[in-house]
């Protein structure tokens, strides 16, 4: 139970901290996720002597909070703290030559401890609270530089395109509780829930996981600090949409996973081509981002959870190297645009090699993390039906990945190097440590992917025909992207591409501005019913101030009539009191001193007297008695 | 049920006594005797009463132990009054003790 608690409360502790005491913030920052590290490696130890904590405390009535160590559970908490330890350690050293430290740091620490209450919810309540607080986190992090107009824009649009996706997943959480009358999240509920319900649950994945039509808010994020875009917009707060469809995984029905599957297929195809068509380093990743999660969403819809599990985790350690190498490249050139960073991984060769082993991962090349789980998620597809769909979906978004990172990789080295020849950056180290160490563990993760999604109560599904193709497709699209190496197309259909497939202007022209025109409209027309309203209250003012004079005269005269009349009766009644009631008191009080002077005689001052009549009492009180009863 | 009846007569011949003495006498010591057998006669009551009645309820005889105690109390506080009132006027003679009569 305490691992538990400090998995959770170690970063909002260290998030606190940095928020009231405003010192050594980034080490006070890196000590609560590391707390949350240990915590959740201590998860893993308990699940590994086959211990499942279970936290539970009041909430709403009927529904209590429940916060559940489950094997999937354990092993997301132990990713997301591991990968999230390392990007602080990176952003130690980014952050020092950027600005917007205190914003930065508190809202990442406070992203990372209800990241980890996400992943261990048990119950609904808590897990939609959860979801709430990352997404805050994240429209607070987009904007860490909020003075610039592009990073406050893009963390508005993010926050409100989750907002409106969100609602699904209200809309979503009340059908479950409704269905089952428990917030409890089952891992084996007694009955699925309603397809308008699984729909709802959908839609909020598609928010928050980026996909297609709401992909375009994941571009626009990369206005934030690299760091952000490496933990919240890659690594985990996205993958939190995957994380809400494993744990709702057991109440879709057949039905409703064909729509998870074709919203998956869909955005592969869509966003893999965005990144191919990209000219920033930031928004290519962004995209990648989206389409990897499309292939996470593609694989649940084809019925393989544990292959989702393991590219989620895969993903995480591939796309936050990539993040971290993209933003040791934007410090060196100062910019994200493909035209400025032509050249740059020949000059930093050592993060380029870390950003080149991670990104072959991403494409799929033996025998690094990436081939075995994007194996897994072509076997799902071959295996799914219809097989044709998800097989060909999976298989050519491994194609564009392929493209898309082999493209950076020909930009990255193949221009011209800059003439500055020895890097001025002083905090390499720092970024170094997290980069490699990030790297090293996609180089080697592959050996350890089956038993950790074994320990998750998963099996990976294994195919060859998956794995031939896969890197054969592999293959071939780092060949096309190395030579594919303008830094921007310019024709009309690319930048359509390129900007996610915005028609006629995308959201901006499509609902921004007929929105702005209607706000406008109701705004004029409101202006002119305070205007009638205006008027009308002065007119009603005039007429009250007239009535109110005569009021006044008539209320004036009343009163002072009604006034002498009471003095009148006052007159009166003091007459009254000298004469009557003063003399009737006078009789009251002689009438009692003669009533004391009879009882005088009673009273004798003798003992035995009082007893007697004490005893004539009690025979009194007997008789009366004995009447009672008789 | 004839121990009962048995007991309950002596009780009230004893208060009978009782009533008597405190009635008849003029003597504080006598007034006060009498007094107490009156007690002691609602005493042997509860106790007949519960012992015939209901011997489970215990609880009457901590009545009577209280009510014991009491009786003491009052003798001790009635004898100290009778001793100031003999060092004071030399007699306990309750008719010549008129003073207090407004």
């Amino acid at each position: 139970m305490i691992a538990l608690l400090l998995t959770i409360l170690g970063p909002l502790a260290a998030s606190f901290w940095i928020t009231a005491i405003r010192r050594k913030i980034g080490y006070a920052a890196l000590t609560g996720s590391l707390a949350s590290l240990t915590g959740s490696v201590l998860l893993f130890l308990y699940m590994l002597e086959g211990q499942i904590i279970t936290v539970t405390f009041a909430g709403l009535p009927d529904f209590p909070f429940r916060l559940e160590a489950t094997e999937l559970s354990v092993v997301l908490a132990l990713v997301v703290s591991t990968v999230t330890t390392l990007i602080f350690i990176y952003a130690i050293g980014y952050m020092a030559e950027e600005k917007g430290k205190l914003r930065f740091w508190s809202g990442i620490s406070l992203f990372l401890g209800a990241m980890q209450l996400l992943v261990l919810a048990g119950d609904w309540i808590l897990f939609v609270m959860a979801w709430e607080i990352i997404g805050f986190a994240s429209y607070l992090l987009i904007g860490t530089w909020y003075w610039k107009k592009e990073a406050s824009d893009a963390s508005n649009k993010a926050f409100i395109m989750n907002r409106v996706a969100d609602l699904g997943l209200y809309i979503g959480v009340f059908v479950i509780i409704l269905t089952s009358g428990s917030s409890r999240i089952a891992a084996e509920p007694l009955q699925g829930i309603s397809m308008a319900g699984a729909l709802a649950l959908l839609l909020a994945v598609m928010g928050k996981s980026a996909q297609v039509p709401f992909q375009s808010w994941l571009s626009a994020a990369m206005a934030g600090p690299t760091p952000v875009s490496a933990l919240l917009h890659s690594a985990t707060m996205v993958a939190a949409g995957i994380i809400l469809l494993l744990k709702a995984f057991p109440l879709f029905s057949p039905d409703a996973l064909i729509w998870v599957g074709t919203v998956g297929g869909v955005t592969i195809l869509l966003t893999g081509a965005t990144a191919i068509f990209s000219e920033d380093i930031k928004r290519m990743l962004a995209a990648s981002t989206s389409s990897q999660l499309g292939f996470m969403v593609l694989a649940i819809g084809a019925g393989y959870p544990a292959a989702a599990i393991a590219h989620l985790i895969a993903h995480a350690f591939m796309k936050s190297s990539l993040f971290l190498g993209a933003g040791i490249f934007q410090h060196e050139t100062g910019s994200t645009k493909y035209g400025k960073l032509g050249g740059a991984g020949k000059k930093l060769t050592l993060t380029f090699s870390g950003f080149a082993v991670a990104g072959l991962a991403l494409a799929g090349i033996p025998p690094l993390i990436g081939f075995w789980s994007k194996d897994a998620i072509l076997t799902a597809g071959l295996r799914a039906n219809p097989a044709a769909w998800y097989f060909t979906a999976a298989l050519t978004g491994a194609f564009f990945t392929a493209v898309y990172m082999g493209r950076a990789f020909g930009i990255l080295w193949k221009g011209k190097v800059r003439p500055n020849k020895k890097s001025q950056q002083r905090s390499l180290p720092w970024m170094h440590t997290g980069l490699l160490t990030l790297v090293t563990a996609v180089a080697a993760g592959g050996l350890f992917l089956d038993p950790l999604i074994e320990e998750a109560g998963f099996i990976i599904p294994k195919e060859t025909l998956a794995m031939i193709s896969g890197l054969v497709v592999a293959a071939a699209g780092l060949v096309v992207g190395w030579f594919a190496t303008a830094p921007a197309y310019k024709k009309r259909i690319w930048m359509f591409f390129r900007d996610n497939y915005q028609l006629a202007g995308g959201y901006n022209r499509v609902i921004v501005q007929p929105m702005l025109v209607l706000a406008k409209d109701f705004n004029s027309f409101e202006t002119s019913l305070l205007k009638a309203v205006f008027g009308i209250g002065i007119t009603f003012l005039a007429i009250a101030r007239w009535v109110s004079k005569v009021i006044d005269r008539a209320t004036a005269y009343v009163i002072d009539w009604i006034g002498i009349f009471n003095m009148n009766i006052a007159r009166m009644s003091s007459f009254t009191d000298d004469k009557g009631i003063v003399e009737g008191i006078a009789g009251l009080v002689d009438s009692v001193q003669r009533l004391g002077h009879y009882g005088r005689k009673i009273q004798s001052g003798l003992v035995h007297r009082e007893l007697a009549w004490s005893v004539y009492g009690m025979v009194f009180a007997f008789i009366i008695i004995l009447l009672t009863y008789l | 049920m004839e121990l009962l009846i048995t007991a309950l007569i002596i009780a009230a011949v004893l208060f009978g006594i009782g009533l008597y003495g405190a009635l008849s006498q003029t003597n504080l010591v006598m007034i006060m005797m009498g007094i107490e057998l009156m007690l002691g006669a609602a005493m042997v009551n509860l106790v007949a009463f519960w012992r015939y009645l209901h011997p489970e309820a215990f609880s009457i005889q901590m009545f009577v132990l209280v009510a014991m105690t009491v009786m003491a109390l009052e003798g001790a506080v009635g004898f100290a009054i009778a001793t100031q009132r003999f060092r004071t006027s030399g007699s306990v003679e309750m008719e010549e003790s008129a003073e207090l009569k407004g």
